[in-house]
């Protein structure tokens, strides 16, 4: 997408958010039906397996059945995407008494440090770092491809962020694969994209 | 007239009682957020300008997420940019290098709020949308100008709404969502337009996972055209 904003309108889960954090006033605005310039796009679920854009584009979108078993070389779990609790949640839950394959490395970056926190609290960084993953400091990680978590040339990388263009990452002639965190995290164990279900 | 949210919301920013989508706004800021990577080039632009105060200290927000800690003498001399330039203009919303990612720090520190025109200089800062505010990226020049005046100019996006129903399979969340989007109307889908976000699934989704749908929906660099 190219859009220039996303937008949601607020409903009481977005007040109890705001509400606990912020003394600000605020105002909420609605997009009424019959608006001129709205054109509206139906986009039924229903039946929708988990999604992975692949190299290099973000519009690259195939379902994970068809790209299963490509070997990956390193995950990012993190990011401005889907780098919170409810991701880190996910997560752990999966990795749970497992282990991070021997032929990847698996990054996690908390978004926030209280992100960090929380995990801290609920226990999953005890599992993260107990199945071999390596958690580091909250930070935008690799995804900006100018700091930590670079990938070497031909490398494969499943990242929870948002692009994959050529050299997002590291090398340009490394790949990157973008999905959810549960499928970062199924993924660490096989040391291949897999299906979480 | 009936309105979309995004030029209700630019309408109030602009002090005008009605905006068309298509039409330039100049509107005021609500939110302006710098990181660590984008910013020491703002701050350059801002010095050029030869205004002496930032116009509102306490609408300006500075994040370092990029490069924490340092990890090059570039980074480090970033750092020191724009730590001098939060004290020269006492900018007390100064999150530094321990906090974490600007677009999950701003809203957890209660930056963002519904109805706000909220600016930054990286590309997702269309994150922030989730909660109501009309959100997005701006150069690094453009941040000079929000620095001195406290505005800038906007053309009235049009709305595209992805109506979302149904309910979400196991292990298939608002990432899998979002992407399916993008696969369907592709990476200049929708270009330019405010992306808006609704129907059952969407009301179901916490609000972390609503921040996953409008953090995507900027998915590369748009040149904004007045014409």
């Amino acid at each position: 997408m190219g859009g220039k904003t996303g937008l949601i309108e607020p409903d009481e889960k977005t007040i109890k958010y705001v509400e606990g954090r912020s003394s600000k006033k605020y105002q909420i605005f609605r997009t009424d039906e019959d608006a001129e310039s709205l054109t509206t796009m139906h986009v039924d679920i229903n039946d929708l397996e988990p999604q992975i854009a692949c190299p290099h584009n973000v519009d690259n979108v195939k379902p994970v059945s068809e790209v299963e078993g490509t070997p990956i070389d390193q995950i990012f779990l993190g990011s401005c995407t889907n780098g919170r609790i409810d991701d880190m949640r996910v997560a752990a839950k999966i990795l749970k008494g497992k282990e991070v394959s021997p032929n990847v490395r698996m990054l996690v970056i908390p978004a926030s440090r209280e992100v960090y926190r929380n995990a801290l609290d609920e226990g999953l960084m005890n599992i993260f770092v107990d199945a071999g993953a390596l958690v580091c400091n909250p930070c935008c990680g690799p995804c900006l491809g100018g700091h930590v978590g670079l990938l070497g040339p031909g490398e494969v990388s499943l990242s929870t962020s948002n692009r994959n263009f050529k050299g997002r990452q590291g090398s340009p002639e490394a790949e990157v694969y973008l999905s959810s965190a549960a499928v970062a995290a199924a993924s660490a164990i096989k040391g291949k994209i897999t299906d979480p279900r | 007239m009936p309105k979309t949210m995004a030029e209700k919301i630019l309408a109030k920013a602009a002090g005008i009682e009605e905006v068309n989508a298509g039409e330039i706004v100049m509107a005021n800021i609500d939110v302006a957020m710098t990181h660590d990577l984008t910013g020491p080039l703002s701050v350059e632009s801002f010095k050029k300008i030869g205004v002496d105060e930032v116009w509102d200290p306490e609408k300006v927000v500075v994040i370092f997420d990029h490069q924490v800690p340092a990890d090059s003498l570039e980074a480090a001399q970033n750092h020191l940019i724009m730590r001098e330039f939060v004290t020269t203009h006492k900018i007390n919303n100064f999150y530094d290098l321990k906090e974490g990612v600007c677009h999950q720090v701003l809203p957890e520190k209660g930056h963002v709020v519904p109805g706000e025109v909220v600016v930054g200089t990286d590309s997702h800062t269309c994150t922030h949308g989730a909660l109501g505010a009309f959100s997005t990226g701006i150069g690094s020049t453009d941040m000079a100008m929000v620095f001195a005046t406290g505005k800038l100019w906007f053309k009235v996006p049009e709305t595209i709404r992805f109506q979302i129903d149904g309910k979400l399979g196991p292990h298939v969340y608002s990432k899998d969502v979002v992407l399916d989007i993008i696969g369907q109307i592709g990476a200049d889908g929708a270009t330019y337009q405010a992306c808006e976000f609704g129907g059952e699934t969407t009301s179901n989704m916490s609000v972390s996972d609503r921040m996953v749908l409008c953090n995507m929906a900027m998915g590369k660099w748009v040149v904004k055209l007045a014409s």
